[in-house]
C-alpha cells in the first residue's frame, strides 16, 4: 500500500485532524513521481470554505535504492533546519513515523510552484543548457555555496556531524557496500577504493551537506531556481562531497555541461566567488571518483534488489545493463586508456 | 545477476500489470497484447552469447601472467564465462591490496587488459551510463 492506495476517508479524517483548519475534503490525489527510494505524493484539498490547501507527501519504501544511507527521521530534521534558513527549501509540517496511513513511514511539507526538468530528457537538456546561461548558471553555484554556509550547529544538528575523518569513514563504506552487492568481481571498482584510500582529502572543512545536489532535484521558475529538493542523503561532512557530484561524468552523460546546466570551470569560479575560497583540485577529483566509484555501487545494490525479487522496479533491470558505461567512466577517472 | 530471459520476463510482467490495464484504444492494446505474447516465446529462446569472454579471457590472463599470477589457465570444461570470473577475481585481489611497486608497468597491461574487457562490454549495450 501506497499514497494512493490509502481509502479517501481515512486521508481526510487524517489531514483534517492533523491540519486544524475544519473538515477538508481529497480533491486532487497523484503520484508527483516515483523516485528510486521514496514516494513522493501530492495532495489536494478543499476545506469548507473551498479554500485549496495544497500539500506534498513523502514515503519512504523499504525496498527503495541506497535504503542503507537514508534515514527518513534525518531527512526530516535536516529539511525542517534548511527551511528555517533562507535557501529555497519547501516548509516541512510534520514526520508521521509509525506511516499507518500510508503503510510506511511519511513526512508532509508545503507545495511550492516550480518546474522539475528531467536531466536526461532532451527537453530537459535544453531547458538547463539554455538556463545555465542566465540567473540560474551563478544561482547554481551560490546556493549550493549558502548551503555549506549554514551554521550546522546552531540548526541542531551537531550530533550528526561525523564521529571520525568523514572522507576515511566515508570510503570504509563504500568499501564494505561494494563487497557485499558485487556478483562478479569489480576490480575496476575495487581499483577505484584502492585508489581513493591513497588520495584521501584532508580540507578540513565540516559543513552542511545536500547530499544528491543536481539540477534534477531542483525547481525552476523561468529561468530561476525556486527550491532545492531531495534531501534525503542530506548529511554533515564534507563540502566537496557534493561539489564532487555536481561535477561527476553521471551527472553530464552526453554533455559538456555539469548537471547540463554550465560548464564546469563556470561552476567552479562561481562557487568560489560565492564561498570565497579557491576550489581544491585534488579534494574535489577524490570526490568525483568517490561519486563514480558509489554510482557503480548504488546500482549494483539495485540490480541485487531486483534479482532477489525484493524491489520489482524495472529501472533497476535497467540500471544494470548500463553498468558498462559507469564502469568505464571510473576507469577513465584513473586513466587506465 | 540478472539474465537476459529473466529480464525479459520481468519486462512483460510490467507491461502486462503497469501498463495494459491503463492502455484503453484498441489499437494499441492490440499491438501490445502481441508484443506480451512475443517477449513471452523469445524469453524461452534467449542464449547468453559467451563468446566475449573468451577473448576477454586471453587478454587477461596474459597481463596477470606477467604480474606472476599462477593458474591462469582454462581446466577442461570451464566456460569461458566462468574463466573470465576467475581472471576478474584475480585481478581484484591484486589491484585491491596495497600497490605492489616492484611491477607498476606490469600493472597498467592488468589495468590496459580490464579496459579492452570493458570496451567489449561495452560492445554488448547500447548505453554510456545514463539511467
Amino acid at each position: 500500500m501506497g499514497i494512493l492506495d490509502a481509502p479517501a476517508a481515512s486521508v481526510e479524517a487524517y489531514f483534517t485532524h492533523r491540519l486544524g483548519r475544519g473538515r477538508l475534503r481529497l480533491a486532487e490525489r497523484r503520484l508527483a513521481s516515483e523516485g528510486w527510494s521514496d514516494e513522493t505524493g501530492f495532495l489536494g484539498f478543499r476545506t469548507g470554505a473551498g479554500e485549496a490547501v495544497d500539500l506534498v507527501v513523502r514515503r519512504y519504501r523499504d525496498g527503495g535504492v541506497a535504503r542503507g544511507e537514508t534515514d527518513p527521521e534525518r531527512h526530516f530534521r535536516f529539511l525542517r533546519a534548511m527551511s528555517a534558513t533562507t535557501l529555497p527549501v519547501p516548509e516541512v509540517l510534520w514526520s508521521d513515523a509509525a506511516g499507518e496511513l500510508f503503510d510506511g513511514p511519511f513526512f508532509v511539507m508545503e507545495r511550492v510552484s516550480g518546474f522539475a526538468p528531467v536531466p536526461w530528457s532532451p527537453e530537459g537538456r535544453r531547458f538547463l543548457a539554455e538556463a545555465g546561461t542566465g540567473p540560474a548558471g551563478p544561482e547554481f553555484a551560490g546556493i549550493l555555496a549558502a548551503i555549506h554556509r549554514v551554521d550546522w550547529r546552531a540548526a541542531g544538528l551537531a550530533d550528526l556531524a561525523p564521529a571520525g575523518d568523514f572522507a576515511t569513514e566515508a570510503v570504509d563504506g563504500l568499501d564494505a557496500r561494494l563487497a557485499a552487492a558485487e556478483d562478479e568481481p569489480e576490480p575496476v571498482l575495487a581499483d577505484g577504493v584502492g585508489w581513493l584510500r591513497r588520495h584521501l582529502p584532508r580540507t578540513g572543512a565540516v559543513t552542511v551537506v545536500h547530499g544528491d545536489y543536481r539540477t534534477g532535484n531542483l525547481l525552476f521558475e523561468g529561468h530561476h531556481i525556486s527550491a532545492v529538493l531531495d534531501w534525503e542523503f542530506a548529511r554533515v561532512g564534507d563540502p566537496y562531497y557534493d561539489l564532487g557530484w555536481v561535477c561527476a561524468p553521471s551527472n553530464r552523460i552526453g554533455s559538456d555541461l555539469v548537471c547540463m546546466l554550465l560548464p564546469e570551470e563556470q561552476f567552479l569560479d562561481h562557487y568560489a566567488a560565492a564561498s570565497g575560497a579557491a576550489v581544491d583540485r585534488a579534494a574535489l577529483r577524490f570526490w568525483v571518483t568517490y561519486h563514480q566509484v558509489q554510482h557503480c555501487v548504488r546500482w549494483l545494490e539495485g540490480a541485487a534488489a531486483f534479482a532477489a525479487g525484493a524491489n520489482r522496479d524495472l529501472r533497476l533491470a535497467r540500471a544494470y545493463y548500463t553498468l558498462p558505461g559507469l564502469r568505464r567512466a571510473v576507469a577513465d577517472l584513473l586513466e587506465y586508456a | 545477476m540478472i539474465p537476459p530471459a529473466e529480464v525479459l520476463a520481468a519486462v512483460r510482467t510490467a507491461l502486462r500489470d503497469e501498463v495494459l490495464p491503463h492502455v484503453g484504444e484498441d489499437r494499441a492494446r492490440t499491438a501490445l497484447v502481441a508484443a506480451l505474447g512475443i517477449l513471452g516465446d523469445v524469453a524461452l529462446q534467449v542464449r547468453e552469447d559467451d563468446r566475449w569472454c573468451a577473448d576477454s579471457a586471453s587478454v587477461l590472463a596474459a597481463a596477470l601472467g606477467r604480474c606472476g599470477v599462477p593458474g591462469l589457465g582454462a581446466p577442461p570444461g570451464e566456460t569461458p564465462t566462468a574463466h573470465r570470473r576467475r581472471l576478474l577475481a584475480a585481478a581484484r585481489r591484486l589491484l585491491a591490496g596495497p600497490p605492489d611497486t616492484s611491477c607498476p608497468d606490469d600493472l597498467r597491461g592488468v589495468r590496459s587488459a580490464l579496459a579492452h574487457d570493458l570496451t567489449l562490454q561495452q560492445r554488448r549495450t547500447r548505453t554510456t551510463g545514463g539511467p
